[in-house]
């Protein structure tokens, strides 16, 4: 995907606010994450002293990979020390150490949700704590067979939901893109792809309204189990399929190593 | 209203949600069908919503 603003560069970067995508010219980097020209908030366009200084002229900072190496090196020469840094070094030394705390994002992202409030996520937050809420009122609504696999994946999704939270504050606070929901289902990459997430959700949406609606029991349904498997044989085989009409001599492995993430 | 731009589907996801919630709670309160029974319609428009705005993105490169 390229700039919103400049065509023909590739984006560097996402808005926080808007999820445009910028280049390395046109993203704004305040509070600890990312925003475009429009978004970006008036703090940190006003430093200290109150003089406005174009944001242009702010340091490249935490990018990735798409930074040169020379503007990095030149970067992290003048942040080494404080108090010669340039003026307008200051508002991103500040939101590097004021970002959120991953060890209370940690400890906090053991209550669904919280921990993504904790980081000011506040609709992954939500999506967290429905999910957690959905696999209880599974779990109480069949305590039969099913007890054992519900039991499991409500104890992952609260370990999923802490090292979550741990990660995107520890990705903040060292300025690093946080994406609102990338971990839960990847939209803006692999554009390319058949959001899995979207279409699980529509599926375990059906299962559900079947079930409260009592038409289909889950229970009933949970036999046919193996049809899962034959479900995601034949998505493979999709994606396979997909990779090699795109590169005619590709294989399976190449598919693997597309899919990866950056 | 451009149904190939992402922000669209982006900008309708939140009311189109609030509108499902205020039905379901609307049949709820008419005693025509319970939220307790309705309530995986939410998961489904939400589903629905993100399929929608995939779509519009994959032409783009």
């Amino acid at each position: 995907m390229n700039c919103a603003n400049h065509p023909d560069t590739a984006a560097a970067a996402y808005c926080r606010t808007c999820g445009k995508p910028l280049c390395v010219e046109c993203k704004r980097e305040a509070e600890g994450t990312i925003f475009c020209a429009e978004h970006v908030p008036v703090v940190a366009q006003m430093p200290y002293g109150g003089s406005a200084t174009p944001p242009v002229s702010e340091p490249v900072y935490g990018s990735g990979p798409t930074t040169p190496p020379g503007a990095g090196s030149a970067y992290s020469s003048t942040y080494a020390s404080p108090y010669t840094a340039p003026h307008q070094a200051a508002p991103v030394a500040g939101a590097s150490t004021s970002g959120p705390n991953p060890g209370l994002a940690f400890i906090l992202g053991f209550i669904p949700g919280v921990g993504a409030i904790y980081n000011g996520q506040y609709a992954k937050g939500l999506i967290h704590a429905v999910i957690f809420g959905v696999l209880v009122s599974v779990i109480d609504r069949h305590p039969g067979s099913m007890e054992p696999l519900l039991g499991i994946l409500i104890a992952a999704w609260i370990f999923y939901m802490a090292f979550e939270a741990y990660h995107t504050a520890k990705n903040r606070r060292d300025g690093k893109r946080s994406e609102d929901l990338s971990s839960l289902m990847q939209l803006d990459r692999h554009s390319g792809r058949v959001p899995v997430g979207a279409i699980i959700l529509i599926g375990i949406g059906g299962l559900l309204l079947l079930d409260t609606t009592n038409l289909i029991s889950i229970d009933r349904l949970f036999h046919l189990w193996p049809i899962g498997l034959i479900l995601i044989g034949a998505y493979m085989l999709y994606e396979r399929m997909g990779a090699s009409a795109a590169q005619p001599i590709s294989t399976g492995r190449t598919a693997e190593v597309r899919d990866e993430p950056r | 209203m451009n149904l190939d731009n992402p922000a669209f589907w982006n900008a309708i996801q939140g009311p189109i949600l609030m509108i499902t919630i205020g039905s379901l709670f609307a049949l709820d309160q008419n005693g025509i069908l319970q939220f307790h029974q309705s309530w995986p319609i939410i998961l489904i428009v939400v589903g629905v919503l993100q399929l929608s705005r995939w779509n519009s993105r994959r032409p783009q490169p």
